[in-house]
């Protein structure tokens, strides 16, 4: 999640008014930041990136003034025309099809400012831009792009001065050498046209979402500032450019709307700046809040929130919606804000008047009701991940690694299938406790997935393990027969058989009736070995899943 | 009778075979009366043979204490120097020695052949003629033990050679003591076995033969250090994560709650599209959420026309009110399958199962990241899903329940801040405070589901819910400063713990 630092100098001077850093510590959570860090003259916030109008701190300041009380309602944006057209070119459709432009003039941009800006832009990229594949922005000094503009497409061989540049490169050089070019290759995989925005002199504004031309940068002289959008959807787009807009208005610019002429006829001037109207019934808010509001203490709310109230009712109120709350997409974010224009920490809990009958699920007494069982047995529980890697799973455990459960790109490698088995996470708990004392007797009740053709399955086993001098067969077998005898399975018995963990003629299958339940052995002393171990280990595991259905078969 | 005593007595008897009485009182630090009437009472049950012995104890008397030698040896030493001294200058050379002691002396060598007396003009004169006799050597070999040995020498520890001499020296006043003592000794009896053995069954174990036959009356037992710390016996016990699971079921069983569970490997259509989590949003990507490689997809065995609510209500918001998240809902991403990153999918299929109907529900489980784990991070953790279904339901009493849910976890102080998750409107923060941490500590989040979650499910009414973290509790109640101890199954660590107690 992004995170912004907020300076005091900068408070006070969006304020007005001295502030000190605890006062606004205090304050900021109200409007869901986290607060990450502080200093004596600074504070670091987290913002959710469904609220990028927090990504300046004028985005914040326009918030927080509202619950403050210092300003409400919905802040006023002006638009006026620029002239300036873009033609958008047939060829650009099926690689990034929509660009939106803007022009926003009289920003004043000191050293500090233009930092705020730019990362705001990176914010924008990474939130709504998705890493700037979906959405990208390209920020110009307006004096030096001639319109109108032309968004096209060309060949790998094109060049021009990218940014942190300064000689030419071509597209395709760009694309395996600059840094940023390399960072966002991936966009144009595979792709032998590349969209380019160029001014009516043939200046390269940017090569979206790569990198722009090095001749129309920014600098603290930049009074003028011209925007692009480019992008895979219009609505996106649009978002981002009002956000742009109505945040730059904030830093004293003046908005000025660009025209965009696609192939197909259309024509879309941006930023809309369109002000939506939602209407949310009384009753609504009221009740999901749990207060009984007047119809005053909802406007107050609202227009704390800096959204305005163009009418109230007893039944409804609409409310206008500023176009940088990108956020709201349903009435039910309305609420959310005269929730948050009220003061969260106005409102007290209490419980709900639902009268419903409590249960445990059946499944999960069962399971803890076997614990008890172990541990009256005198071993003691432990929790292992289900998470794993086959090495534990399989190879130290003298197995073939095959019919497991793997996942995608983890980012450990000792967590990277699925447990098919838990004796093999006991003896990792054994390795791990080898410096306590003997005998040492250890369970465990918990999941194991595999696959089975294109299923997967899920089952609950119980595995015990006892280690130490004289713990063999007999001592595991003791256990399994008081274990069995408890939950009343006095007929069951155990099958020779072969299995690669265990010794031979010491492991068999543990069978009830006619259905195998699991298996019960010495473990090999090659397996002891390749878990570290020097003593003897036995142990059982059983599938819970197939004993409660005996269970409930017998009963 | 002094059965531990009595037992050590016998103990060293079986040992040593004859044992000195005043030995083994010194050893046993003990009054050498009580020793006395022990074996008197341990001689009358056959364990022991009691029997005295005499023994000669020499001391050095006061005249070889005067001059610490004998007056024979002084003056042999003298003759060894100057070979031969005229009886006129014997006063000067051996002053220390009276006058009678030396003529005594000078007798005694010439006697033993030792020395001589001659006679040139008219002076005396005596001469060593034996300078290697073994009267020398013996008597000084005794005069250094003696002198050595204030506190006598047995008698029968010398050699005859200077038991004989002891003999002859008696008859001399003052160069020797010799003193007869009167000594007890012990020695195994009979019934010494039978005899331990009984002591032995009485005092330390208690049997089944010692309560039956009655040999308990009268005797004692053995007195125990009863804060002996010896070994320690480790209780078997829960895992301490397990005792906190049945803590908080009996916390939600008690207000009510029904439990639920679900599968560990779900469709991404249940964990994240059901809770309207938009496809492309950054939490669906392989970086945070583990996907499984094979089998990659799923059925979603959901009827088609709720697939396609879903789908509509992503794309341009159905019938919810809502304008959705815009572009194309791809059933192909539903299809895949991963390890739930939160119990939340236990709870929206129970809204689907439940529909509109008052409900309570809760389950507690594992959940999946895909974390670099560290002492903060687990890729694999516990997580408890709650959610309220009712007519009415709003924000007050989600925080009515979190709270409550807190306090009975030992946490008076809750608060809550405003928040956002893509699949609850209004969202909330809990925190609680940590009073031994004296710090405000996030453990989850809250909220109403959006209308966008449930309308498609057929539930139009508010259902509360929330999601949070317990491991964080443990680490409290146990001070654990890296989360990787809860999973990492040191018997050490589970031994010595307390059980989880709030």
């Amino acid at each position: 999640m992004p995170v912004l630092t907020l300076y005091k100098y900068r408070v006070e001077e969006m304020l007005g008014r001295t502030m000190d850093i605890d006062e606004l510590e205090e304050w900021l959570p109200w409007l869901a930041l986290d607060i990450e860090d502080k200093g004596p003259d600074y504070i670091k916030v987290e913002y959710n990136p469904n609220r990028p109008d927090y990504g300046t701190p004028h985005g914040i300041m326009r918030a927080l003034k509202g619950i403050m009380g210092v300003e409400r309602g919905a802040p006023k944006y002006k638009v006026e025309d620029s002239k300036i057209e873009v033609h958008v070119d047939q060829s650009v459709s099926g690689i990034r099809p929509y660009i939106l432009c803007a022009l926003v003039k009289g920003v004043r941009l000191r050293e500090d400012l233009i930092e705020e800006i730019i990362e705001f832009q990176e914010d924008l990229h990474m939130g709504i831009g998705r890493n700037r594949r979906k959405m990208a922005i390209g920020l110009h000094d307006a004096d030096k792009v001639t319109p109108p503009i032309k968004y096209t497409t060309v060949d790998g061989s094109f060049k021009f001065i990218p940014l942190e540049c300064d000689s030419e490169m071509s597209i395709t050089e760009i694309l395996s050498k600059h840094p940023t070019g390399i960072k966002y290759s991936y966009v144009y995989r595979g792709v032998d046209r590349y969209p380019i925005i160029l001014d009516s002199e043939g200046i390269v504004l940017s090569f979206p979402p790569i990198i722009n031309g090095i001749y129309t940068q920014l600098s603290p002289d930049t009074r003028d500032i011209f925007i692009d959008v480019t992008g895979l959807e219009l609505n996106t787009l649009m978002q981002t450019i009002n956000l742009l807009t109505t945040t730059l208005a904030e830093y004293g610019g003046s908005i000025y709307s660009v025209t965009v002429y696609y192939p197909d006829g259309d024509t879309v001037v941006s930023p809309s700046l369109q002000y939506e109207r939602i209407k949310v019934s009384i009753d609504y808010i009221k009740s999901l809040i749990g207060v009984e509001l007047s119809l005053d203490e909802i406007t107050e709310s609202v227009e704390k929130a800096r959204l305005d109230v163009s009418s109230i009712s007893d039944k409804e109120i609409e409310v206008v919606v500023p176009p940088y709350r990108v956020d709201i997409m349903h009435p039910v974010d309305i609420v959310e804000d005269v929730m948050i224009g009220y003061g969260l920490w106005r409102l007290s809990p209490t419980l709900p008047n639902v009268v419903t009958v409590g249960a445990p699920d059946g499944f999960n007494v069962f399971k803890d009701r076997l614990s008890l069982i172990m541990v009256g047995l005198g071993f003691q529980e432990v929790i292992n991940s289900v998470l794993t890697n086959p090495e534990e799973q399989f190879v130290k455990m003298n197995l073939d690694p095959v019919d497991y459960i793997e996942v995608e790109s983890p980012k450990s490698s000792l967590y990277r299938i699925l447990r098919r088995w838990i004796i093999p996470r006991l003896m990792t708990n054994l390795y791990r406790s080898k410096s306590e004392d003997y005998p040492q007797k250890i369970f465990e009740i918990g999941e194991v997935v595999y696959p089975a053709g294109d299923k997967v399955i899920e089952e609950t086993h119980l595995a015990a393990a006892v280690a130490g001098s004289k713990q063999d067969y007999t001592v595991i077998k003791a256990a399994l027969d008081g274990f069995m005898e408890a939950i009343g399975i006095g007929d069951y018995h155990v099958v020779d058989g072969a299995h690669r963990s265990f010794i031979p003629g010491r492991v068999g299958y543990i069978v009830v009736g006619e259905e195998e339940i699991g298996i019960i052995g010495e473990i090999h002393p090659s397996v002891i070995l390749n878990f570290q171990l020097a003593v003897p280990v036995a142990a059982f595991e059983i599938n819970i899943n197939k004993l409660n259905r005996i269970l409930s078969r017998a009963s | 009778m002094d059965v531990e005593l009595a037992k050590r007595v016998l103990d060293e008897v079986r040992v040593r075979g004859r044992v000195q009485l005043s030995s083994l009182a010194e050893a046993l630090n003990i009054n050498i009366d009580k020793l006395r009437g022990l074996v008197e009472d341990l001689k009358k049950r056959g364990a022991l043979k009691v029997y005295s012995l005499v023994r000669k104890i020499v001391f050095p008397g006061p005249r070889l204490l005067k001059y610490r030698d004998l007056p024979e040896l002084i003056m042999f030493r003298v003759l060894s120097e100057y070979g031969r001294i005229r009886f006129s200058e014997l006063g000067e050379v051996a002053r220390q020695v009276s006058r009678d002691d030396l003529n005594a002396a000078i007798g005694r060598l010439v006697s033993k052949g030792i020395a001589r007396i001659s006679s040139t003009n008219g002076d005396r004169v005596i001469e060593l003629v034996d300078e290697k006799h073994e009267y020398v050597e013996r008597a000084s070999r005794l005069v250094e033990l003696l002198i050595r040995n204030m506190e006598g020498i047995s008698y029968d520890s010398l050699d005859p050679a200077l038991q004989e001499l002891v003999n002859e020296f008696t008859k001399r006043p003052g160069i020797v003591d010799v003193k007869e003592i009167r000594e007890s000794y012990i020695e195994p009896g009979v019934e010494l076995d039978a005899v331990y053995k009984e002591l032995g069954e009485e005092i330390s174990s208690l049997t089944p033969e010692i309560i039956v036959s009655g040999v308990w009356k009268g005797r004692e037992f053995k007195k125990y250090d009863l804060n002996e710390r010896v070994y320690v016996a480790f209780p078997a016990k829960l895992h301490p994560m397990h005792e906190l699971i049945k803590e908080i079921r009996e916390i939600f069983l008690s207000m009510g709650f029904m439990e639920a569970t679900g599968p560990l490997v779900e469709l991404a259509f249940i964990n994240f599209d059901m809770l309207f989590q938009p496809q492309d949003h950054p939490a669906r990507d392989m970086q945070d959420t583990f996907y499984l490689k094979r089998p990659k997809y799923g059925v979603i065995e959901y009827p088609d026309d709720l697939v396609e609510r879903i789908r509509l209500t992503h794309e341009a918001g159905w019938e919810t009110g809502s304008r959705g998240w815009g572009g194309h809902w791809d059933v192909n991403e539903a299809r895949k399958l991963l390890l739930r990153t939160h119990t939340t999918s236990v709870s929206v299929r129970k809204v689907y199962e439940l529909g509109e109907r008052e409900a309570k529900i809760f389950s507690i489980g594992r959940v999946f990241r895909n974390e670099t784990v560290d002492y903060k991070h687990l890729a694999e953790f516990m997580q408890v899903d709650g959610i309220v279904i009712s007519r009415r339901g709003n924000v007050r009493e989600l925080m009515g329940i979190i709270s409550e849910f807190y306090r009975r976890l030992g946490f008076e102080d809750v608060r809550f801040w405003p928040s956002y998750f893509p699949y609850t409107e209004p969202s909330l923060q809990p925190s609680i405070y940590v009073k031994k941490w004296g710090k405000w500590l996030e453990l989850g989040g809250a909220g109403i589901f959006r209308p966008e979650v449930t309308y498609p499910l057929g539930v139009k009414w508010p259902v509360l819910a929330w999601g949070l973290g317990i491991e964080r509790i443990l680490m409290i109640k146990y001070d654990l400063d890296d989360i990787r101890t809860i999973y990492e199954n040191n018997l050490g660590w589970l031994r010595h713990i307390p059980i989880y107690t709030r």
